[in-house]
């Protein structure tokens, strides 16, 4: 299933020290961790900001307020300096609170994967005493020299840049080629261990934190939305299936095997995109563009038009796909998500991927939040579709309290 | 000829692929910075071009892409003046003989002679006048006032600027700062939430019975435990007794005088060790065994109870908890923090400015009225908060600015200098590590302005000479920017050809930039 980069000097490596990051200050402010059960969310995306307040209720979560900030031909991404953007936002959070006057500050971002490098490694280690039992300290040393490693062939490839690690997560391990989640306390002369990274640019990291620290919020983290949707899912360890996440001006894609994200990567185009297209070529309005793209004419020029550029689209899916290099055979299963995953023809795009490799006939579904188990909407609805990747990331949020109350 | 699109990172991508579908030319030039090369778009929209057999250039503007510099606006590295348009042939009017052939002018001259003559004369006069009209027609009195709008693009850029309390010589972008100071002290009320029992000690008396040969001496404070049920209460003495020890005496019982032991005995008052009605003892419940004195054997003493022990009372009050010393604490941070950054900033004059952002304020420790569990009715905190800060002078930290960022700006543009827009935001604080004062700010500014490419007015009148109105219409809108155009000709009569003055000096040209 995947190809193996095979090091066996790895354990000769010096021990690397990853440094930590001083955040960078706006105002003086205490950094206090806390664990309450209320957190905020905050999804950025290039043109629109979603904003959720959702809480703990036993084992799920309620949302309990949330709001959107959109705005056309304007990048959000790169704006959070702006201080028209910073006053908008406060505001936004003063309507949720005004509802609901909770004292968590906790804040959780979810970024796109535009702006984040995504890496994936294997690497085979000899070890010098196969008959002792592998432990914890001994993973975990060869964890941080891999990651090290695989920031040095970051930075190799993207010069003049420094990047920051965000998370990062063990795969699968391999004992004498014995797959394991598990290693501690088993022997074996080869270890092999495979890890999926997730960097970020430090200057745009400097400028997350001084945003957050100007609309006065605690950040708890920073993830990728699919990393957080996938991490948010329950009951899917085992498993393996595609995730794409289609918005108005990116599409995300991910690879999971085993429950864990192997590959992330994205591509710059979304809905956005093949309505623009439409309405271009053929002189339409936004909404006669939508109800083209919907299949929803007569005019033949039109519904060529849509094909090919959907077909376009879909080879932009599937050449990312394919940069996959360490995944041979691809899982199957498809669950789409996004604001505009409901748009998908899902049909289409399977015809159009049939040619990668997939393990078994792939079979496509579009999620929305009442596939999400773990969350109550009785209290408040959310919008199902758009604000699929906000709940999940308020799941993984709780998760990472809780983890740390613990 | 090439078709140029220009892109920048705010552009749709779809929008861009239905231009290049739409566009006739097969070979396509996309003019882009740095920026939009870097993001992955590029390759996007060569894949699409592939597919429909068109080709892409790319023009990379990033000679204009300094730090800051808007990308993907108009930025062309030819000079932003006008793409010529050859313009017609001028026309020279001119008194020429017509192409006839010589034996039939001479015909006609011969036509003109004789009587016939002075009825042509008039028509050749008036043709002479005509044409004399013509010419002072089209090239003196002919005039053309073109009116053009442009509109002014934006240019941004961002730079760290530091203020410093003593300034660094050879850093361009540091600003004199000047340390503020302000103190202010804050009160605030609350009520107690805690709550706590109180109440008074019961008290009573045992008596103590020695049967030793020795006198024994009951210290203030020795522990005397009663039990009562299933609890053990504890007493103490409240003051030092002597019991004396035991004598014989000779009593006579029935006739016969017998020797007898008698007990040494003394009373002691006794107060319980913690306040409450469990204390109030009936002394008729108790029993010699239920009562024990610390270090005293039970069988060198007896006990019994002399009184009832009585007065124990309780009672629940409110009381101080920690929590509300802590939320006053914070209440008043809040608001010193607000008032101070207030008051520093009524603290300059109206040519400095002081940003929130950059002011370090310390508290002094709390003053409270009250401690943790005492009974008050009302809990009053006062907090004193010590801010300083640096304030820098607006129009120095303009200057410093622009002074950086006008050589960032392409030679093709030009700004005006008094309309810089600064957004201060304060990006990191440092203090002096023995003061614990402000000694320097970071500050990233973002400055913006409207810019607009400069136009040679004397190249444009000169390629307008005496072409037609559609013509001149289509070679103005090639200027960047160009929203709107107007040509008003005089004299304004209405059989005259709609075209340019054959004078480029009769030709006005009058640009206004749009915002």
């Amino acid at each position: 299933m995947f190809s193996d980069k095979i090091v066996i000097t790895m354990i000769n490596l010096p021990k690397i020290k990853i440094p930590s990051r001083k955040s960078a200050k706006a105002e003086p402010q205490k950094q206090v961790i806390n664990a309450g059960e209320d957190v905020f969310v905050l999804e950025i995306e290039k043109e629109e900001l979603k904003i959720g307040l959702y809480t703990k209720k036993g084992d799920s979560i309620q949302n309990i307020g949330n709001e959107v900030i959109s705005r056309d031909n304007y990048n959000f991404e790169n704006s959070l300096s702006v201080p028209e953007t910073i006053e908008e936002i406060k505001l936004k959070i003063k309507n949720l609170t005004a509802l609901y006057p909770t004292k968590s500050k906790n804040l959780i971002i979810g970024i796109t994967q535009r702006n984040i490098i995504s890496y994936t490694t294997t690497v085979r280690i000899k070890r010098i005493n196969s008959e002792n039992k592998i432990t914890q300290k001994e993973i975990d040393d060869f964890v941080e020299k891999i990651i090290a490693n695989c920031k040095n062939e970051v930075l190799a490839d993207k010069a003049n840049i420094s990047i920051e690690l965000l998370n990062s997560d063990i795969i699968f391990t391999k004992v004498d080629g014995y797959i394991t989640k598990e290693p501690q306390g088993m022997r074996g002369g080869t270890l092999e261990i495979s890890i999926f990274v997730n960097f970020i640019n430090a200057d745009y990291l400097d400028e997350v934190i001084t945003f957050t620290n100007n609309i006065g919020l605690n950040l708890i983290t920073i993830a990728s939305s699919i990393y957080a949707f996938n991490k948010a899912l329950e009951n899917n360890i085992d498993s393996n299936y595609m995730l794409i996440d289609i918005n108005e001006n990116t599409t995300n894609i991910g690879i999971i095997f085993a429950g864990e994200l192997f590959y992330a990567t994205y591509v710059s185009f979304g809905f956005n995109d093949l309505l623009e297209f439409i309405k271009t070529k053929h002189g339409l309005n936004t909404s006669e563009a939508v109800n083209a793209l919907a299949g929803k004419t007569i005019d033949e020029n039109i519904l060529k038009s849509k094909n090919n550029l959907y077909d376009f689209y879909y080879e932009l899916l599937s050449i990312r796909m394919q940069n996959a290099k360490k995944v041979k055979v691809l899982p199957e299963n498809i669950k789409i998500i996004g604001k505009k995953s409901i748009n998908t023809d899902k049909q289409l795009l399977i015809n159009n991927l049939s040619s990668l490799n997939f393990k078994d006939e792939p079979v496509a579904s579009v999620l929305n939040t009442d596939n999400l188990t773990f969350f109550d909407n009785t209290v408040l609805k959310v919008p199902k579709y758009s604000f699929i990747k906000n709940v999940a990331l308020a799941k993984f949020c709780l998760k990472i309290l809780d983890n740390k109350e613990n | 000829m090439a078709k140029i699109i220009k892109l920048n990172l705010n552009t749709n991508l779809g929008k861009i692929l239905g231009q290049i579908e739409m566009t006739p030319e097969s070979d396509i030039v996309l003019e882009v910075s740095k920026e939009v090369e870097d993001s992955g778009i590029i390759e996007n929209i060569k894949l699409y071009a592939s597919r429909i057999q068109k080709t892409i250039t790319i023009k990379n503007t990033d000679s204009f892409g300094k730090i800051g510099f808007v990308s993907g606006e108009d930025v062309s590295t030819n000079p932003i003046t006008i793409i010529n348009v050859t313009p017609k042939p001028k026309f020279k009017f001119s008194f020429k003989k017509p192409n006839i052939a010589p034996d039939l002018f001479s015909k006609t001259a011969k036509v003109f002679t004789g009587n016939k003559l002075p009825f042509l004369i008039i028509p050749a006069v008036l043709s002479i006048f005509l044409g004399i009209f013509l010419y002072l027609l089209y090239y003196q009195f002919h005039k053309a006032n073109v009116f053009i709008k442009i509109e002014s693009q934006v240019f941004t850029a961002s730079k760290n600027v530091f203020v410093q309390a003593v300034k660094e010589e050879n850093n361009d972008l540091a600003v004199n700062g000047k340390t503020v100071t302000k103190t202010l002290t804050e009160k605030a009320e609350g009520v107690p939430s805690g709550e706590k029992e109180i109440g008074e000690n019961a008290t009573g008396a045992i008596k103590i019975f020695n049967k030793t040969e020795k006198e024994t001496t009951i210290k203030l404070g020795t522990e005397v435990t009663i039990k009562n049920g299933n609890s053990d209460l504890i007493f103490v003495t409240e003051k030092e007794v002597k019991i004396p020890a035991k004598t014989t005496q000779e009593i006579e019982d029935e006739g016969e005088i017998k020797k007898a032991d008698v007990f040494g005995s003394a009373i002691i008052n006794i107060i319980a060790t913690n306040f409450g009605e469990t204390y109030n003892l009936n002394k008729s419940s108790i029993d010699e065994k239920d009562i024990s004195v610390k270090n005293l054997k039970s069988s060198e003493f007896a006990y019994e109870m002399e009184s009832n022990t009585k007065g124990g009372t309780s009672k629940k009050v409110t009381a101080v908890i920690q929590k509300d010393i802590d939320q006053l604490v914070e209440d008043l941070e809040k608001r010193l923090q607000k008032k101070l950054a207030e008051a520093l900033k009524n603290e300059v004059s109206s040519t400095e400015k002081v940003l929130e952002g950059g002011v370090n304020i310390t508290y002094s420790l709390p003053v409270v009225n009250a401690k943790v569990g005492d009974e008050v009715e009302k809990l009053e905190v006062s907090l004193t908060g010590n801010a300083d800060t640096l304030s820098f002078n607006k129009q120095e930290l303009k200057d410093t600015i622009v002074a950086t960022i006008i050589k960032d700006l392409p030679s093709e543009y030009t700004a005006n200098e008094d309309n810089f827009e600064i957004f201060e935001t304060v990006k990191s604080v440092d203090l002096n590590p023995t003061t614990k004062k402000v000694s320097s700010l970071t500050l990233a500014v973002k400055v913006e302005n409207k810019i607009v490419a400069k136009s040679n007015t004397d190249k444009i009148k000169e390629d307008l000479e005496g072409i037609s109105f559609k013509e001149a219409t289509d070679y103005l809108s090639k200027i960047d920017n160009i929203s709107d155009i107007k040509i008003i000709q005089s004299p304004n009569i209405p059989f005259l050809v709609k075209n340019m003055p054959k004078n480029k000096n009769n030709i006005k040209v009058e640009i206004q930039v749009v915002k």
